[in-house]
């Protein structure tokens, strides 16, 4: 016994009242707040055990609406879900009082045509939905509206070509074969006709690519002006890039001067025409394939002295062709 | 009939301006291929042989250009050989072949060493082509695949186009630049006046 205690004892056997000290006091603190809380959460649960009703706000976003379709109108913004359930059920819901938005799936759910280019949708048929969203049971919600309407015009549309747009880098030797094949070549653009009628193509997003050195295949998407106004179908292509290794050569072929109806003699009678060709196609250069004119444009052939050849004609798998001499001397034969 | 000499160093465009001469109806003799042609003749062949020996033509009877040109680059005593063998033969072609032409105001002997082998006395009027060392050597060794150095050794033993030019009559300048069409019809035209 300390002798606090004893004091205390000794006090009151003489009949003093002993004063309280501070740890007495401390104690009675607690316990009184301990008391509170339990108090507290006694109330708490018996509010929560109670029925409440809650409404919160749905701002309404169609999807997938059909591309030939324009969302023009919405009767029916906005769509109010009331919850009638136990505090304790309100309180495990995964929603908010603001920025609620419910995606109305026009693919998935039943459209009805009202009149003209109006339509509507049961909002019965989104109980499910949102009961699922906001993690309650369906029986707990009811709706302030039966039906969403909303108006959806035909769109205008028309074919348009597919232009791509690209940033290729070839390994050394290495370079494309033929102009890239887009699969498919044309899209469909839907959208009001004032601006579909000012679209003749439409650019892919540029394709970049390093290093190439044999065959590409790339899915690409399709570059919209008018993201909110326009839509393509389908939005993405296929690029498919064929790549063959090239070397140059070089072939001497003669000038036709068969245009000029004089008999004329160039010096020299030939050129030569240097172009680029793909390895596999080397053995299929023939100097016939190639037909070298002169430039007779704006030249007076009787008395200029040398005229400009041209090259007309070449194999299609050649490319970037110079010829060499670039002009030649030539005579007229009286 | 004006006896006309056309010449040049190598790669200078002989062959060119003896086709424009002969487009314009020159008749044109091209002496160092008639001279080549001889090398195949019994009787210039036997004279080759007992300089040069047997083995100078191959076992089907043509002649080893190659090797003769070797020898000829270096010996100049062989090479002194070689043309009293060719070039008083080429002459006596060359005569013959004016004998045809008599009809023409003027006829065109083309030879590339001309004035090396002191033929200039044969001729009324010499034409020396003329063209800069670097040009005439990229010509020829995109004409023959021949390299550098080969074609600059060969152009070192011919006379220089300056000396050339001051012992020629015309001169025809084909360094790419001029036109030379014109420059021929110049000559073309003061050689029919005669």
């Amino acid at each position: 016994m300390n002798i606090t205690d004893r004091n205390r004892k000794e006090a009151l056997k003489k009949g003093i009242k002993p004063k309280l000290g501070p740890g007495i006091r401390k104690n009675d603190n607690i316990i009184f707040i301990v008391c509170i809380i339990i108090a507290a959460l006694f109330w708490g649960l018996i509010k929560l055990s109670g029925f409440y009703t809650e409404t919160y706000t749905f701002k309404i976003n169609y999807t997938h609406i059909p591309v030939d379709k324009q969302l023009t109108r919405m009767a029916d913004s906005t769509l109010e879900v009331n919850i009638q359930a136990r505090g304790f059920a309100i309180l495990k819901l995964d929603i908010f009082k603001d920025e609620n938005i419910v995606n109305i799936d026009l693919e998935n759910i039943k459209v009805i045509k009202n009149e003209d280019d109006n339509f509507l949708v049961y909002t019965q048929e989104l109980k499910p939905v949102l009961a699922k969203k906001i993690k309650i049971e369906e029986n707990d919600i009811t709706l302030s509206k039966t039906t969403l309407g909303f108006t959806l015009e035909d769109l205008y549309d028309k074919q348009i070509s597919v232009v791509e747009d690209h940033e290729l880098s070839f390994r050394q030797q290495f370079d494309m074969y033929e102009a890239a094949v887009i699969t498919p070549e044309k899209v469909k653009v839907f959208g009001p006709k004032e601006i579909v009628d000012t679209l003749t193509h439409v650019h892919t997003e540029t394709l970049k690519l390093n290093d190439i050195h044999t065959d590409k295949t790339v899915s690409i998407g399709l570059v919209n002006p008018f993201p909110n106004l326009l839509h393509f179908e389908p939005q993405i292509v296929t690029i498919n890039i064929r790549v063959e290794k090239f070397t140059e050569s070089s072939i001497e072929t003669a000038i036709d001067f068969s245009a000029v109806k004089k008999e004329i003699k160039s010096f020299p009678a030939t050129v030569t025409v240097n172009f680029k060709i793909a390895q596999k196609d080397f053995n299929n250069i023939r100097a016939g394939q190639f037909h070298v004119v002169p430039e007779l444009d704006g030249v007076d052939i009787l008395t200029a002295d040398k005229v400009h050849i041209k090259l007309v004609r070449k194999p299609e798998f050649t490319r970037n062709a110079w010829i060499v001499p670039a002009d030649v001397e030539y005579l007229i034969i009286k | 009939m004006l006896k006309v000499a056309v010449t040049g160093n190598i790669g200078s465009g002989k062959s060119t301006v003896t086709l424009i001469f002969q487009s314009l109806g020159t008749p044109v003799f091209h002496a160092d291929a008639k001279a080549k042609k001889l090398y195949s003749d019994p009787e210039v062949k036997k004279q080759v042989r007992a300089f040069f020996g047997e083995d100078i033509y191959d076992k089907n009877g043509k002649l080893k250009k190659q090797e003769l040109a070797e020898i000829i680059f270096n010996d100049p005593a062989a090479l002194k050989k070689i043309n009293n063998i060719i070039h008083p033969l080429t002459l006596e072609k060359y005569k013959l072949w004016l004998g045809k032409h008599n009809d023409y105001t003027y006829t065109i002997h083309e030879s590339a060493i001309l004035f090396e082998n002191n033929l200039q006395s044969h001729f009324d009027k010499i034409i020396n082509i003329s063209a800069p060392a670097e040009l005439r050597i990229k010509r020829v060794m995109e004409r023959d695949s021949a390299s550098f150095n080969t074609i600059s050794d060969k152009i070192k033993n011919q006379m220089t186009d300056e000396k050339k030019n001051q012992l020629a009559d015309f001169v025809i300048v084909n360094d790419g630049v001029q036109f030379i069409i014109s420059q021929i019809l110049k000559i073309h035209s003061i050689l029919s006046k005669k």
